[in-house]
């Protein structure tokens, strides 16, 4: 650059003295100062000589062509720097320079358009994503505001902070605040692409007009107004509104994003609610003001990305619409797709608002990690809760704050939940909604005169009771529907663990530490301090009565387990005993077979066997009781206790006719995470059993299999059998208590038939297994076998190894 | 002679058990139950001339002494000292014991453990057996029998090494050697504790029927011949010193030396396929096969076998040690004697591990390279 301008410069003064213009356009203050060139400087006369050569043009250029406004300006804005006052010029670099600057993200400066849009009074924007999933795509932005004249776009658009919104902080049609930052629009336009068409209409006009602008015009050492643009009267496209069509787009614009977007734009607080009241609904009012996404590619079809439906709406569990009918009643309807009910028009007689006119409330509840919100959505529309959630107030058409900003509990819906007067759930995040009143000549509220809210008076406190009534109506409607539904649930709630509620109180109370500390401690904070302190009163009391209701179902609990306990301690004594009488058994017997001849020789050998067989199964429990003895947890390699246990089955299975297959191990150091060894003489006793009753039914010869691996983080067995197999829709049942597919007992059965047809090993079983976070479950048998239980458990860790190799 | 045992035991029904070990004809044994301690150590020393062996049960402490509340305050080791220290004693005015052998008794497995882990246990009792291994009664009332012979040739032949274990010094380890003689005063009982320790429950110098089998290299599943082989040609290897009559064992030099007469070559220096091969070559037994090396491993130079599928399944697998993986000993490891070993297949399933086989710590290393390098051919060779 410096080199072209230095050599034109050259040729210029020598060749051509008399090119007065262009040698002005070469020379003017920036390249004047930049280039001192040794020889050529510009003298005084020199200076007096082109000032006169340009006054010369200039009129006849006024003469010859008065249309040709650009040169006009051209020549005089040359001409005024030789005037003894000077003035700031700009460069036109300035506009990218501002752009990057001013407009960091790109979904901000989608933000900004849509802002622009609202303050131009438009009810809906359509955003048109074209081609957008690489770079180089269109933007379409298309509203239905009020538009632009010639006049607002030359004043307002084109003029660099204009001071449009200093003079009309509210927008003209709806009185809306005015939400764009000031003069941010036009370099949001120029962040997203480098290309920018406007096309704009207002109702007043017949026509539209359009401007098309090339960011790229915009170089540096080039004075910013000598760039100039063409304003087209073009036929209008609409009634009025205005269309930006951003080109060449610097980036591209997946789903994602697009999504992201739609919440950025939904968070700046724009989304306002639609009217309710329909009777009221006027050109002044403030119908609402919504945004749609679309993505539209090659093939032309038109795909929605977002909407506040898509996004949020969706996903609430119910949906309410209230008011205050004629005779002061507060009036509901209440619709639940996702529990499939719907009712209309209930009335809350219980309460006559005498103080309320021409209130309306909606609001979308939901709750979460319920599986009401596909997970994927529900940490989103949490984090928004979070941020906007709760019942705002419009009053005549204009958010009231600080009703429903953050941290605001205007309903005392937070304080009321942990309270806990009502169960199901009714906290701010819990709702989306607005209240709208009219009240336009103020005979019912009145605002404060700090503009920090409403004045409290009979009205506002009926407002409050009505809301409360309407949404926490809508939170026992939802909670007693679904209790009905899914019960568990609801015990989940009601067994909220004591440290979540203690959390809780925690968290109150650091509220109010807060509210301590803060700079202005005004009654409100008195107030809510207090409600606090009350709350927090209130729940410790509770917790108390729970604990002690729990302390006892724990005593009851624990009376059972210590005589299982008890009853446990005699068997393993009993076990312990009876060997010492075994040795003596098989020392008389063996005598016995010596002595005996024929048949009672036969009688003997039988009586030894039985006797072994009893041995095998003393052994092992012996073992297993007195390894339950030591405390100490350790990884097990499912080789050994496999092994051990059919060792100890072994005159079990050949007297029962059941063929044990030599187990499978997939993998070396089958290690589960650390447990009590004797847990697998529990887990391997019961599904022996289980198994055993199912070979009995089907009255064949049994065959069993024991395998186990490694599988990832998992180690795994499977115990199979080729019995009766488990009915498909028993699968689950039968490792609850007391569930059982044994016929039962008739008044025959002895006791231990009616002990172990109780079902209560599988649940054992389970127990276990989940106490270490693994899994028991029917999986599809093996060939070969009818069933096939699985018990998957944690691997060991090196370390749980390396303790125990 | 009456050959008569005390069983020392806290519980007081125990006369099935002593009526049945006396059964066999071998050994006598009466019940005696339990006492304090020094009423227990008068009794014995009383009745001194009629005893010739002590059989305590290891708990003594459990059940209340007969017309009494109390418990017993001690436990067998107890009284095995006290009979040792008296049969030590040189002072002739004080009381003296003659040494008898000593047997401990147990009920519970788990006390095996117990008293395996207390070393200086080991010295007292001659040997132990569990009081239900009922099978094995006629064998252990020979071994009890044994017990009480062993003892009497020991004392009369207190000097003579040589006709003790009924073999020339030459085929001993000097260190062996120096155990007898260069002790100052060494007692009946501390022989009998080397030769049935360090001798015949030890690998090493003598060795039992499983390691003649597997240094020999032989299938024992599939070879008919193998038990004619054994006490037809190496029958002049048998141990017949004292307590031969309760354990079988072979001198390995001798097995050595036979083979080599027989054969012409070295049973050391030639895998066991040559050595099979030889063995049937040169005797009348021709129904030896030869064993097959253990699944991972490739050598067949045999010259132990794998404890961990001893343990498990009871079967002998040949190894060559320098194949296996040393294993944790019972016993103290003197010059003469052989390690134990276990095979990398049997260690990787863990054969034998719920039984007590326990890697050598100084094999770890090696194993756990064996076992990369097995497992990278596993996953990746395909």
């Amino acid at each position: 650059m410096k080199n072209k301008l230095t050599k034109d410069f050259k040729l210029l003064v020598p060749d051509e003295p008399k090119n007065i213009s262009n040698f002005l356009v070469l020379s003017d203050e920036s390249t004047l100062s930049k280039f001192k060139y040794p020889g050529h400087n510009l003298d005084e006369s020199n200076i007096q000589l082109v000032k006169q050569q340009i006054t010369k043009d200039l009129k006849q250029l006024l003469e010859k062509e008065p249309e040709n406004i650009s040169k006009i300006f051209e020549l005089s804005n040359q001409l005024s720097k030789f005037d003894k006052n000077i003035r700031f010029s700009v460069d036109a670099g300035i506009i990218n320079r501002l752009g990057k600057e001013l407009v960091g993200k790109r979904e901000t400066a989608v933000a900004e358009l849509v802002k622009n849009s609202y303050d131009a009074d438009a009810t809906i924007v359509n955003l048109y994503f074209i081609n957008t999933l690489e770079t180089c795509g269109i933007l379409k932005v298309d509203d239905n505001g009020i538009g632009m004249t010639s006049e607002d776009l030359v004043n307002g658009f084109m003029r660099l902070s204009s001071s449009g919104k200093i003079h009309n902080p509210v927008s003209t049609k709806y009185s809306r605040e005015k939400a764009g930052r000031k003069g941010i629009g036009r370099f949001s336009a120029q962040r997203l692409g480098t290309y920018l068409t406007i096309v704009t209409q207002t109702e007043e006009d017949d026509f539209a007009i359009k401007i098309e602008i090339n960011w790229d015009d915009f170089v540096s050492d080039i004075d910013l107004s000598m760039i100039g643009h063409q304003i087209e009267k073009i036929d209008k496209e609409k009634k009025h509104g205005t269309t930006l069509y951003i080109k060449n787009l610097r980036e591209n614009w997946t789903d994602a994003i697009i999504k992201r977007v739609y919440r950025f734009v939904s968070e700046s607080d724009l989304l306002q609610p639609f009217p309710l009241s329909k009777e009221m609904s006027s050109d002044s009012i403030d119908p609402g003001f919504k945004v749609y996404c679309f993505r539209e590619d090659d093939e032309f079809e038109q795909e929605e990305v977002a909407n506040d439906n898509l996004v949020l709406f969706q996903h609430s569990l119910a949906e309410i619409d209230a008011y205050v009918n004629d005779d002061g009643y507060a009036c509901y309807s209440l619709t639940s797709d996702k529990l499939n009910f719907k009712e209309s028009d209930i009335v809350l007689k219980e309460k006559k608002y005498s103080n309320l006119e021409n209130v309306n409330l909606k609001a979308y509840y939901y709750i979460y990690n319920s599986g009401y919100i596909p997970k994927m959505s529900e940490k989103i529309i949490l984090d928004t809760a979070n941020e906007f959630g709760g019942i705002r107030l419009y009053r005549n058409g204009f958010r009231v704050l600080p009703y429903a900003g953050r941290g605001d509990d205007w309903l005392g819906l937070d304080a009321s939940t942990a309270r806990r007067s009502i169960l199901p759930t009714h906290r701010n995040i819990n709702y989306f909604g607005f209240i709208e009143i009219f009240d336009e000549n103020g005979k019912y509220f009145e605002e404060q005169s700090n503009r920090e809210g409403l004045i409290e008076n009979n009205s506002f406190i009926e407002l409050q009771d009505f809301a409360y009534k309407v949404l926490t109506s809508l939170a026992i409607k939802i909670g007693h529907i679904r209790g009905t539904k899914v019960k568990t649930n609801q015990e989940e709630w009601e067994n909220k663990k004591p440290q979540t509620r203690l959390g809780d109180i925690l968290k109150k109370l650091e509220i109010i530490e807060k509210q301590n500390n803060a700079i202005s401690f005004n009654s409100d904070n008195k107030q809510t301090t207090h409600d606090n302190i009350e709350d927090i009163k209130n729940e410790i009391t509770k917790i108390i009565i729970d604990q002690e209701k729990e302390e006892k179902n724990l005593i009851d609990e624990l009376n059972m387990l210590r005589v299982l306990a008890g009853l446990g301690l005699v068997i393993g004594e009993f076990v312990h005993e009876i060997k010492f009488f075994q040795s003596s058994f098989h020392a008389d017997i063996d005598s016995l077979i010596d002595v005996l001849k024929d048949k009672e020789l036969e009688l003997a050998k039988s009586l030894k066997n039985n006797f072994l067989y009893l041995d095998t199964y003393r052994a092992y429990f012996d073992s297993a009781v007195s390894k339950n003895v030591e405390r100490d947890l350790k990884a097990i390699e499912l080789r050994d206790v496999v092994r051990v246990f059919i060792k100890a089955i072994n005159q079990d299975y050949k007297k029962n006719e059941i063929t044990l297959e030599k187990p499978i191990f997939n993998g070396y150091d089958i290690y589960t995470c650390e447990m009590h060894e004797s847990e697998w003489a529990s887990i391997l006793f019961n599904l022996y059993s289980n198994s055993k009753k199912a070979i009995k039914k089907i009255g064949a010869k049994g065959k069993i299999l024991i395998s186990a691996g490694i599988d990832k983080n998992i180690v795994y067995l499977e115990f199979s059998d080729n019995g009766n197999g488990i009915d498909m829709k028993n699968r689950e049942k039968i490792f609850n208590a007391f569930f059982t597919t044994n016929e039962p007992s008739g008044n025959s059965a002895s006791e231990h038939e009616e002990i172990s047809g109780t079902g209560l090993g599988l649940k054992i079983t389970k127990d276990i297994v989940a106490s270490y976070n693994g899994k028991i479950y029917v999986k599809n048998p093996v060939i070969g076998y009818s069933t096939t239980i699985r018990i998957e458990l944690p691997k060991a860790t090196e370390k749980e190894i390396s303790n125990v190799e | 002679m009456s050959n008569n045992y005390i069983f020392i035991d806290d519980q007081s029904d125990i006369s099935s058990i002593t009526r049945r070990l006396s059964e066999f004809g071998n050994v006598n044994i009466t019940p005696v139950p339990i006492k304090t301690f020094n009423d227990m150590i008068t009794y014995i020393s009383t009745n001194i001339t009629d005893i010739d062996g002590v059989i305590l049960d290891l708990r003594l402490d459990e059940v209340p002494i007969a017309g009494t509340q109390s418990i017993a305050q001690y436990k067998a080791p107890a009284i095995a000292q006290e009979l040792r220290t008296l049969s030590a004693e040189s002072d002739p005015n004080k009381r003296h014991l003659k040494d008898l052998p000593i047997v401990l008794c147990s009920t519970d497995e788990n006390i095996k453990a117990i008293y395996k882990d207390e070393n200086a246990s080991h010295n007292l009792f001659d040997i132990r057996f569990l009081k239900k291994d009922t099978d094995n009664f006629e064998l252990i009332s020979k071994q009890l029998l044994c017990l009480i012979e062993g003892y009497k040739v020991i004392t009369d032949n207190q000097d003579n090494m040589s006709s003790i274990l009924s073999i020339e010094e030459s085929y001993l380890d000097k260190n062996l050697i120096s155990k007898f003689k260069d002790q100052n005063r060494i007692l009946t009982h501390n022989i009998a504790q080397i030769i049935l320790k360090d001798l015949i429950f030890s690998t090493g110098l003598l060795i039992d029927k499983n390691m003649l089998i597997a240094k020999l290299g032989i299938d024992l599943s599939v070879s008919e011949d193998a038990d004619a082989l054994i006490s037809n040609v190496f029958h002049r290897a048998k141990y017949q010193g004292v307590f031969s009559n309760g354990w079988d064992r072979w001198w390995l030099p001798k097995i050595i030396e036979i083979f080599k007469q027989i054969t012409d070559v070295s049973l050391v220096q030639v895998d066991a396929k040559i050595r099979v091969e030889k063995l049937v070559e040169n005797t009348p037994y021709k129904k030896l096969q030869v064993a097959a090396p253990i699944e991972n491993n490739l050598s067949n130079r045999f010259w132990t076998y794998c404890q961990g599928y001893k343990a498990e399944t009871g079967e002998i697998r040949p190894l060559d040690p320098l194949e296996g993986f040393k294993i944790v000993k019972g016993r103290e490891h003197l010059s003469w004697h052989e390690y134990e070993y276990i095979s990398f297949d049997a260690l990787r399933n863990r054969l034998g591990r719920t039984k007590g086989i326990k890697l050598h710590s100084s094999e770890e290393e090696r194993y756990r390279l064996k076992k990369e390098a097995i497992e990278g051919v596993e996953n990746g060779g395909n």
